[in-house]
């Protein structure tokens, strides 16, 4: 739809909440077509950053353009094709799940035939067909999620954006929920994804911001990102009995560049390697010590997190 | 999308059950209430049941006073209810409080077992009749002869004759009645009830204006997302409160005619001052509900305090502070929604002509119109400090 082939071009957005600076000259670009995920702790300004996006916020300075154009709260023609998937369920108690989805569709497309299409596909799609005379209160938590999606999605927006959808949801409706969004993506919407939960974003985003206080810390694929730290390889092993002469030569092997013993754990880092597992073994083997269960951990975006802000995502 | 938007509303508003039911049961139970602590009065006002009264009269041709006493007595709307009997009769009559007095015709006698009002009224009667009985005597002296009178052998038919004619009551204007409605001050509380209910109606709007604002609730910032303009949602969501309301309104009216308030009988005008009375209502509910820093509760804290002070204004707490505000501050009543309400009933049911209920209408209108149109100004494109 633009002519630089981004969906969205955030530049430089400042937003500030009294003395808080919640957004601090973050700048984003979104491609068409792709999933974007913005990872980060909770008050990072994953969703400030889309209620700004959505002329829902004032901001204190930035430019904002979607599909090309600036955005304004006027701009309905831009609206048209943007979906939202709140991070609140945003639903009607009083109306039935197909009148609530009908209802927020309608707020987009007038034609009744082509609205109620949309409906029925939407209730398909999220699973929740049978519920459609439901009123919301009789939902389960899972349930309501859905019908939260179905009704920010039903006109099959090209931009959509879901804000932590899969807060307080059973790990069976968020898996659901997950193939849900790849699906879209695949029907060639653009996706926006915010979330704290580093699986989810590994899951499915293409590209990922990591943020952290209103700026962005970190942005690529995942193999990317991960790339950006040192530590490429934890091994952890159940062993007893290592005294400080072994723990010596264990640091000084191949590529170990942190160790750490504690309670029977054994934990060694390693920054690139490929044998680095086989190569403990041996040395077990060679000093007669006793081992018992083995973990290996390739990194995860939270020891991004952790190598870039020194804190865990999680804290 | 109007149509959609109102219909869609129309919905959700009949299956909000505890919400209508307290817009409904409100003003009802409000009319209830008002209407047993005023109804001994209003019923004492409107109704007069006449005195019961024992007459003791030993020669019932010679005395004039008797003619006098039957003709009180005499109609449907007559001021006592005459009972002849002997004196030990009336005595034990009044004893057991079967009569309020008993009048000794022959020396124009009055006993009564109490004061009262019904007493008081009894010694006016006889007070009167003295009056004339001294003013025919002096007459009569010049006239026909006190003596053949006094007799008892003639002068009885002129006697009675010349009581006719002092007795008739000629008047020199005629008196014309500005309505047939009624002029019961009891009613201006009734006026304030609907005033009350209508302004109440602002509560609605409120929340209405809270689901439209992103900054309030989750189903506001759905609507802020989507490419359908604010003065859209407000209008149309706006009418169907406006048409719940009315009929509402209009279901309290009927329960209020029912239970016996006199509205008079001009129905339409009536049901145009509860349309438009709604409408201000809403109106309120939507400048204040505007007010996007405010919290939900706030606002409904706000508009809760307007609505009571304007009632109150209005005549609800106490009969007569409109009164005094038109004497002093004239501008008030003109202004205050709850006054012109209830000054529009008044006036329907007061004046013959339209005049000053067309005056509040008007007014009423053009200060809803206004209130809308700001509403609408401060929420469209609306950008939020904080979501």
């Amino acid at each position: 739809m633009s002519n630089s082939g981004n969906a969205i071009e955030v530049t430089n957005l400042v937003k500030r909440y009294k003395d808080l600076l919640a957004l601090d000259h973050f700048s984003l670009t979104v491609k068409e077509g792709e999933i974007l995920g913005l990872l980060g702790p909770n008050g990072s300004g994953k969703t400030t950053t889309i209620n700004c996006i959505l002329s829902l916020l004032t901001f204190d300075k930035g430019d904002i353009k979607v599909f090309g154009k600036e955005m304004k709260p006027d701009s309905y023609d831009i609206k048209r094709e943007i979906g939202v998937v709140m991070q609140d369920v945003a639903v009607f108690d009083e109306l039935t799940v197909y009148e609530n989805i009908d209802y927020f569709c309608g707020l987009y497309i007038k034609d009744k035939e082509k609205r109620r299409k949309c409906v029925e596909e939407t209730m398909d799609f999220v699973d929740i067909a049978d519920y459609r005379k439901f009123m919301p209160k009789k939902l389960s938590g899972g349930l309501l999620r859905r019908l939260n999606i179905a009704c920010g999605i039903a006109h099959k927006p090209k931009l959509i954006f879901f804000d932590e959808p899969t807060v307080a949801v059973d790990p069976q409706s968020r898996n659901r929920i997950l193939e849900g969004i790849k699906r879209l993506n695949e029907e060639g919407a653009t996706i926006v994804y915010t979330s704290h939960y580093m699986e989810e974003v590994e899951q499915i985003c293409d590209r990922i911001v990591i943020m952290d206080k209103g700026k962005s810390v970190a942005v690529g694929t995942k193999d990317e990102l991960k790339k950006m730290i040192k530590n490429t390889e934890t091994i952890k092993v159940e062993v007893f009995g290592l005294n400080d002469e072994q723990m010596s030569e264990l640091r000084s092997q191949p590529h170990v560049y942190e160790n750490e013993y504690n309670g029977g754990m054994l934990t060694l880092r390693y920054s690139g390697g490929r044998h680095n597992l086989v190569r403990l073994m041996e040395f077990f083997k060679e000093h007669d010590i006793s081992f018992g269960r083995v973990v290996t951990e390739l990194p995860t975006l939270n020891d991004v997190f952790l190598e870039i802000t020194g804190k865990e995502l999680r804290d | 999308m109007f149509i959609r938007d109102f219909l869609y509303t129309i919905k959700i508003l009949m299956r909000a059950k505890v919400s209508l039911f307290w817009t409904l049961v409100f003003p009802i139970l409000l009319a209830t209430f008002m209407y047993m602590a005023f109804g001994n009065i209003y019923e004492q006002d409107e109704m007069f049941s006449n005195i019961k009264v024992a007459v003791v009269t030993e020669d019932e041709s010679a005395n004039g006073l008797n003619y006098m006493l039957d003709a009180l007595s005499d109609g449907d709307d007559a001021l006592l209810s005459v009972t002849r009997m002997s004196e030990s009769d009336a005595e034990k009559s009044l004893a057991d409080e079967e009569v309020e007095g008993i009048i000794y015709t022959d020396d124009v006698k009055l006993t009564v077992a109490e004061s009262s009002v019904n007493a008081s009224i009894l010694e006016t009667v006889l007070s009167e009749y003295k009056q004339y009985e001294h003013a025919l005597k002096d007459i009569y002296k010049d006239g026909i002869g006190l003596q053949q009178y006094m007799s008892g052998t003639s002068g009885v038919d002129d006697m009675s004759n010349l009581v006719e004619k002092i007795s008739e009551q000629r008047s020199y204007y005629t008196e014309k009645a500005s309505t047939e409605g009624s002029q019961n001050v009891y009613n201006n509380y009734f006026y304030a009830i609907f005033a009350m209910s209508c302004l109440f109606a602002s509560l609605s709007s409120i929340e209405m204006m809270s689901n439209l604002q992103a900054n309030v609730s989750a189903t506001g910032k759905r609507k802020n997302v989507s490419p359908q303009r604010k003065m859209t949602f407000v209008l149309a969501e706006f009418a169907a409160l406006l048409l719940i309301h009315f009929v509402v309104e209009v279901i309290s009216f009927i329960y209020m005619s029912c239970i016996g308030v006199d509205f008079g009988d001009r129905v339409w005008e009536i049901l145009l001052t509860l349309f438009v009375g709604c409408f201000i209502g809403l109106a309120i509910g939507v400048i204040v509900g505007a007010i996007s820093k405010l919290a939900e509760g706030t606002k409904i804290g706000i508009v809760i305090g307007i609505s009571m002070v304007m009632s109150i204004l209005s005549d609800l707490c106490i009969n007569g502070i409109k009164y005094e505000i038109q004497q002093h501050v004239p501008i008030i009543n003109k202004l205050n929604p709850a006054a012109l309400i209830s000054d529009s009933f008044y006036a329907l049911n007061v004046y013959s002509d339209h005049q000053v209920f067309t005056e509040n209408i008007v007014i009423m209108t053009i200060e809803a119109v206004v209130l809308i149109a700001v509403g609408i100004l401060m929420v469209r494109r609306n950008r939020y400090a904080s979501v």
